[in-house]
């Protein structure tokens, strides 16, 4: 058993553990001679120590609790975090990772699961990755996992020694980030590159942005618009209501669109369609104004050339028939109200048609606007002139009217369109004729006074053309019955209810009948129009002349061929044309056709023209004739000496033969200057080896006397009378005996 | 109001220093804690400067240390 301790050893012991408790708080130990023993006890310094302790431990607690919960906070912050967060070793073994991580790269597996494997164990994308993870730069990389876009950041962790202990990876999924910031490129792209201006405003209307189509519209540059409000471009052409009507729409609907007319930089006005809306933010707040404008400029342009086309003429550019009646039927209800007349002008152009068949549509088109060139300029400023179409053109007086004043405007313009019209180079001679009434005379209404104006301007043709004529209800029947020819014409023409018929031309010195002219009848026409010289001009005038005139130069080389083919030898048959037919810029060809359709050659035929056909346009028939002549056929001047009887022409044309006109055969030979003249134009035809025939010989003594001049061919009722074809076939056999002279 | 506890232990040396400031941190611990007591140590050692406020900040307490001609104040008060 032991001795229990002294004093001294108790007080050594002391010492001891309180040096050992000092130098655990980190000092120095007590020295002797500092504190004597006394002392000591009296200071307690177990007791302090023992205390201080107490102190730290609480701190320490409270510390531990602290950090615990901090500890909590950073692990759900890291767990709740977006992107996927994995700690790694260097061996790329992991140390840690989120539930974030855990779901999306380790395909849900618990995160206690996960620690320890390495990320080549767990992800398969861990291998793709093996470059960012080395590299542990802190920059953002992207690429792709599972098709999907992953930005991921690899950060080094250092230890106190500041040598690499760690890796932090973090991933983020940023598809949606990517596809928002390519659908925002490609709003910017469609802002930018839109033809439409859009402008944008704050809500107190001060502009914060604007596209460059905005700059291109209005001339102004971003940054001069930047700031201000769009009142700038305002133009001052509306009322101050239709700002007021906008804005209100755009208050109570949010939207506003409509037609607006804005002033450009330049201060040109540019009509624009506009579309304005009110933008809010998610608490329905105002905040901006959204504005897209299209210019309409050119569609306004084309709006009103449309316009213009629909209710003008293209060619001439004067009203046309819509906007003709459209002012006339105004201009009866205001001249009715105020009791004041209107006058009415409807204007044809004389053979135009030929013109046109002739030299082509183009030189007529020439001549229309040159025509109505003149006639604009004759008219006042208050009268309309119109083209109703073709070549028919009407004028309507409105002030001043009275018959005198009408006629006197008719008067002018008959003179001016009797002066030539230069049309690529070349004169064109035209003139006119004009139908007038006035309202309210020759028409209560606009559709009376257009049908009797046209009819006085027939009336106008008949009498001589180039001249007018007023309205009077005389002409009404006379346009009756010109219509009842027109349309008998038309339906004989369709069902070839025509017959020809020849008279034979005799060669009176070797008693032959040498040819025949094949003379056109009607038998079924009305009674006031059975002969050509009645039927004709309505033929040529509606143009049916020219079915007509094919049908009797195919009905009359068919019966020449079938003669041929009898033994009855003509040497042709000779067939009238008309103005109407030559001037056709196929006509030659036409007679072409018709000879290879019915098996004759040129030399069958004859045509003969009058010499007023000739001379309306020379130029023409001999190139027609000169192509005729080409191909055999023979061109006689019929009625020689009535018309203009130029001899120029006869040098200038292709011509075989001239027909002397019964009107110097008649009174052969009595009357010594027909004699005179028979003579002549026999002689002249000898000159210049042409064959002359004598028409309408009657008796005996006229043939003796022509014959005695050297005429010997001759076609008259002395020999026969033009016959149906079984009769002349019967004539020709029995001739001469047949022949039978008064 | 803070009432500061004035301790000059100058002339004395650790560990002297270093137990008269703990025994009076001791006494004084919850005051310091709630703010309503600083205590200013004087002190002429420098060896104390070390001692003292790796101690009191052990014990979770705020300490400046200021030196200047007279020797070294170390102020030591709660971390509220």
């Amino acid at each position: 058993m032991d001795a229990p301790p002294t004093q001294q050893e108790t007080l050594r012991y002391i010492r001891a553990k309180v040096d050992q408790l000092l130098s655990v708080i980190g000092t120095q130990p007590l020295r002797p001679e500092e504190l004597d023993d006394q002392t000591l006890i009296s200071l307690d310094p177990i007791g302090i120590v023992a205390d201080s302790f107490r102190l730290v431990n609480s701190h320490l607690n409270t510390t531990i609790e602290q950090l615990q919960i901090a500890q909590n906070e950073i692990r759900t912050i890291f767990d709740t975090v977006g992107a996927a967060i994995v700690v790694l070793d260097l061996q790329d073994r992991i140390e840690d990772c989120n539930r974030r991580a855990c779901d999306w790269l380790f395909n849900g597996q618990p995160r206690e699961t996960v620690i320890g494997k390495t990320a080549l164990e767990l992800c398969p994308c861990a291998a793709s990755l093996h470059d960012i993870r080395s590299r542990a730069d802190g920059v953002p990389q992207t690429t792709t996992m599972d098709g999907r876009e992953v930005q991921v950041v690899a950060t080094r962790i250092l230890n106190d020694a500041g040598q690499p202990a760690k890796t932090v990876m973090l991933f983020s999924d940023i598809t949606e980030q990517k596809k928002t910031e390519h659908n925002l490129r490609l709003y910017a792209e469609v802002f930018g590159q839109v033809a439409e201006g859009i402008l944008i405003t704050d809500a107190d209307q001060h502009i914060i942005e604007i596209n460059e189509a905005v700059t291109r519209i209005t001339g102004y540059a971003r940054e001069e618009l930047l700031g201000h409000s769009p009142g700038m471009f305002g133009s001052g052409l509306h009322e101050a209501s239709f700002y007021e009507a906008l804005w209100r729409s755009v208050d109570e609907h949010g939207y506003w669109q409509g037609e607006i007319s804005d002033r450009r930089k330049d201060g040109a006005v540019i009509p624009l369609l506009q579309s304005i809306s009110a933008a809010h933010n998610a608490d329905g707040q105002l905040t901006h104004y959204i504005a897209v404008m299209t210019d309409i400029s050119s569609i306004k342009e084309a709006q009103t050339r449309l316009d213009f086309l629909a209710h003008h003429d293209l060619l001439t550019e004067l009203p046309n028939r819509l906007l003709f009646n459209d002012r006339l039927c105004h201009a009866i209800e205001r001249a009715s109200r105020e009791k004041q007349p209107l006058a009415l002008l409807f204007i044809d152009l004389d053979r135009f048609k030929n013109i046109n068949d002739s030299l082509g549509h183009h030189i007529g088109d020439l001549l229309l606007i040159e025509a109505a060139q003149r006639l604009r300029k004759l008219v006042r400023r208050a009268d309309t002139v119109s083209r109703l179409g073709g070549d028919e053109f009407v004028v309507l007086m409105e002030t001043s009217v009275t018959h005198v004043t009408a006629v006197n405007l008719a008067e002018k313009i008959v003179a001016a369109f009797q002066r030539p019209f230069l049309v690529n180079d070349q004169e064109l001679h035209i003139g006119c004729s004009i139908g007038i009434t006035l309202f309210p005379d020759d028409g209560a209404d606009a559709m009376t006074l257009m049908k009797n104006a046209d009819v006085a301007m027939y009336r106008a043709k008949e009498a001589g053309r180039n001249g007018y004529m007023r309205y009077s209800g005389e002409h009404s029947a006379a346009m009756r019955l010109k219509l009842e020819l027109d349309n008998a014409l038309r339906t004989a023409v369709g069902k070839q209810a025509f017959e020809l018929h020849y008279q034979p031309i005799i060669d009176i010195r070797n008693r032959r009948v040498t040819a025949c002219e094949a003379l056109i009848r009607w038998p079924s026409g009305p009674a006031t129009a059975r002969t050509p010289d009645l039927f004709i001009p309505a033929a040529e005038e509606t143009r049916l002349i020219l079915p007509l005139g094919r049908w009797i130069i195919r009905e009359a080389l068919r019966k020449q061929r079938s003669w041929r083919e009898q033994g009855l030898s003509l040497d042709y048959v000779s067939v009238n044309i008309s103005m109407v037919q030559i001037t056709q810029a196929d006509f030659a060809g036409q007679i072409i056709d018709l000879l290879a359709e019915t098996g004759t050659v040129g030399t069958d035929l004859q045509i003969e023209l009058t010499e007023n056909v000739l001379m309306a346009d020379t130029e023409h028939c001999a190139r027609v004739l000169s192509h005729l002549r080409e191909h055999g056929i023979r061109v006689a001047i019929d009625d020689f000496g009535t018309g203009y009887s130029s001899l120029s022409y006869l040098k200038q044309l292709p011509i075989d033969n001239l027909k002397i006109d019964r009107s110097f055969v008649r009174d052969i030979p009595g009357d010594q200057n027909d004699c005179a003249i028979a003579a002549a134009v026999i002689g002249l035809a000898r000159t210049l080896g042409l064959d002359a025939i004598a028409e309408g010989i009657e008796t005996i003594e006229q043939q003796d006397y022509l014959a005695s001049i050297g005429c010997d061919k001759v076609q008259g009722y002395l020999h026969a009378r033009p016959m149906p074809a079984p009769e002349f076939e019967s004539f020709v056999i029995r001739y001469p005996e047949s022949d039978d002279p008064l | 109001m803070t009432q500061t506890i004035d301790i000059d232990i100058r002339g004395q040396i650790c560990p002297s220093c270093l137990l008269l400031t703990l025994k009076e941190l001791n006494r004084n611990a919850a005051a310091i804690r709630s703010g309503a007591v600083k205590v200013a140590v004087l002190t002429d050692d420098r060896q104390a400067t070390a001692t003292i406020p790796a101690a009191a900040e052990r014990m979770g307490f705020l300490v400046e240390v200021q030196h200047d001609a007279a020797g070294y104040r170390i102020d030591i008060s709660g971390n509220a």
